[in-house]
């Protein structure tokens, strides 16, 4: 029963990672708005370098915008193409959850692992704990996921999508957003692990509470 | 008739509380007589999240019984609750205004919680209004109101926490409004906070009633 | 401390008004219901 259940969640993936490969549509969508906003950012500022307190939040806002502007895409395209109903009669609603979550983290960490460094150099960043800086990065990539994957499948029978995934979102992002900037900030000013234990727990739970409330609620939202 | 006078009484308790609200000495003696909005702010920022959940009870019914009426009283109750929200937001941004000179600050816990709340319920009617067909709103827009729930208590309880580790000086206009909660204010408080509440009941059952003779009306056609 | 009763008289009267309306809806309602 379960190697039935993660295959299928394997194929589901797979799926999704060949179809992007073939248009890369969404990490093009990413990667481009994301580096956009850095550019625009590091151009306009010229000279001057930003704190560290506004340097964490920076990166977030980046990965938030692109996210916003790309993450619905993952059950859209689903209903776009007419393939939703083939997919619903393909496996149990957890496994298609699974399948899509894990596709979102992949399309995160792919474009934090590109953004990172660009981010590091053009606003001219040290980075005192490189290791917890990635962590941070990490868990946060896995709470917006967590967070937006069932917001993705909300939306994408909906009319105004865009605006509304988005709407949708903010909300219940907001904790994620303080706690990945509160750690991105212990990480660059150098407090260490110590300094950023509370944001670290936060997260942790965050990305819990969220990917147990959307694998139970997900049905709901993908059968009716 | 006793539905009458029940609402003749809950008049008079409120024309009560405004009476005695600007005959008495104003609750907190270093803000002065701004402080006085507190009998009306506090009760609409408690409204807000009791028709929060509300709705989440109704929404968590309606996933288990797919009854409209249950999906109409998780509705109703977040329109209400928007409406006390809206209120709230604005009743304390002028006390903010008054007391502060700002009109908005964010390192105030209370006016962040409000904001999220006013968040969520904004993003649950833009999603009711956003899908066409009735029995997938009812659906989806419980599922959200459920899901958009952990966010409430860490703003209520975990951020505070968290900012007066960076802002202690905001713990002190808790710590003073209830410290001066004596004399008049503590009576002339609880009264608002009951007769507000009655209010929204009233308000939730009207519409409800409403909805039910409706209901009924378009059955017979 | 005048304006206080400004204030005061100008809520006593919007909240009679919201009342009165209240009143009235609540009749409205009740009918509705008993003919059913």
């Amino acid at each position: 029963m379960s190697s039935g259940w993660t295959t299928k969640a394997l194929a589901v993936l797979a799926k999704d990672i060949r179809t992007e490969l073939r248009t890369r549509y969404s990490l093009n969508a990413l990667f481009m708005f994301a580096f956009t906003t850095l550019v625009v950012v590091s151009f306009s500022l010229g000279q001057l370098s930003l704190g560290v307190q506004v340097l964490s939040a920076l990166y977030w806002i980046i990965i938030f915008f692109a996210s916003m502007s790309a993450l619905s895409g993952v059950f859209v395209k689903e209903e776009d193409a007419k393939t939703a109903q083939t997919l619903r009669l393909f496996a149990r609603p957890s496994v298609i959850y699974a399948g899509k979550l894990i596709y979102n983290i992949l399309l995160l960490t792919i474009l934090c692992a590109l953004l990172t460094p660009l981010y590091v150099a053009f606003m001219n960043v040290t980075v005192p704990d490189w290791p917890l800086f990635l962590v941070v990065i990490l868990l946060g990539i896995i709470g917006l996921s967590g967070a937006t994957t069932i917001i993705g499948a909300i939306v994408a029978k909906a009319n105004v999508r865009g605006a509304l995934f988005a709407v949708l979102s903010f909300p219940v992002l907001l904790p994620l957003l303080v706690a990945a900037i509160g750690g991105t900030d212990a990480a660059l000013v150098g407090t260490g692990w110590a300094g950023a234990e509370n944001h670290i727990k936060l997260l942790v739970a965050y990305a819990v509470i969220m990917i147990t409330a959307s694998a139970v609620l997900f049905d709901f939202v993908w059968n009716g | 008739m006793v539905r009458k006078y029940l609402q003749i009484g809950l008049f008079v308790l409120i024309a009560g509380v405004i009476y005695f609200s600007f005959t008495t000495p104003a609750p907190q003696q270093i803000i002065g007589e701004a402080s006085r909005i507190f009998y009306y702010h506090i009760p609409m920022a408690w409204l807000t999240v009791v028709a929060y959940a509300i709705n989440l009870i109704y929404a968590i019914r309606f996933l288990k019984t797919r009854s409209e009426l249950d999906d109409f009283r998780s509705h109703w109750s977040a329109e209400l609750g928007t409406m006390f929200c809206v209120l709230a937001t604005i009743s304390g941004s002028l006390f903010a205004k008054v007391t502060w000179g700002v009109y908005w600050t964010w390192s105030e816990p209370r006016m962040l919680s409000i904001f999220i709340l006013l968040l969520i319920y904004g993003a649950y009617l833009s999603l009711r209004a956003a899908i066409p067909t009735p029995e997938r709103k009812g659906i989806i827009s419980a599922t959200y109101s459920i899901f958009a729930f952990p966010t409430v208590p860490f703003f209520i309880f975990i951020m505070p926490r968290m900012m007066q580790s960076l802002h202690p000086a905001d713990s002190v206009v808790d710590k003073n409004l209830h410290f001066t909660m004596g004399g008049t204010v503590l009576p002339i408080f609880l009264v608002s906070l009951f007769s507000f509440t009655v209010l929204y009941f009233w308000l939730l059952g009207l519409g409800i009633r409403l909805h039910k003779v409706q209901l009924a009306r378009f059955e017979e056609a | 401390m005048s304006s206080n009763y400004t204030v005061m008289f100008a809520n006593l009267v919007i909240w009679a008004g919201i009342f009165l309306f209240l009143f009235r809806l609540d009749k409205k309602v009740s009918d509705l219901e008993k003919r059913k």
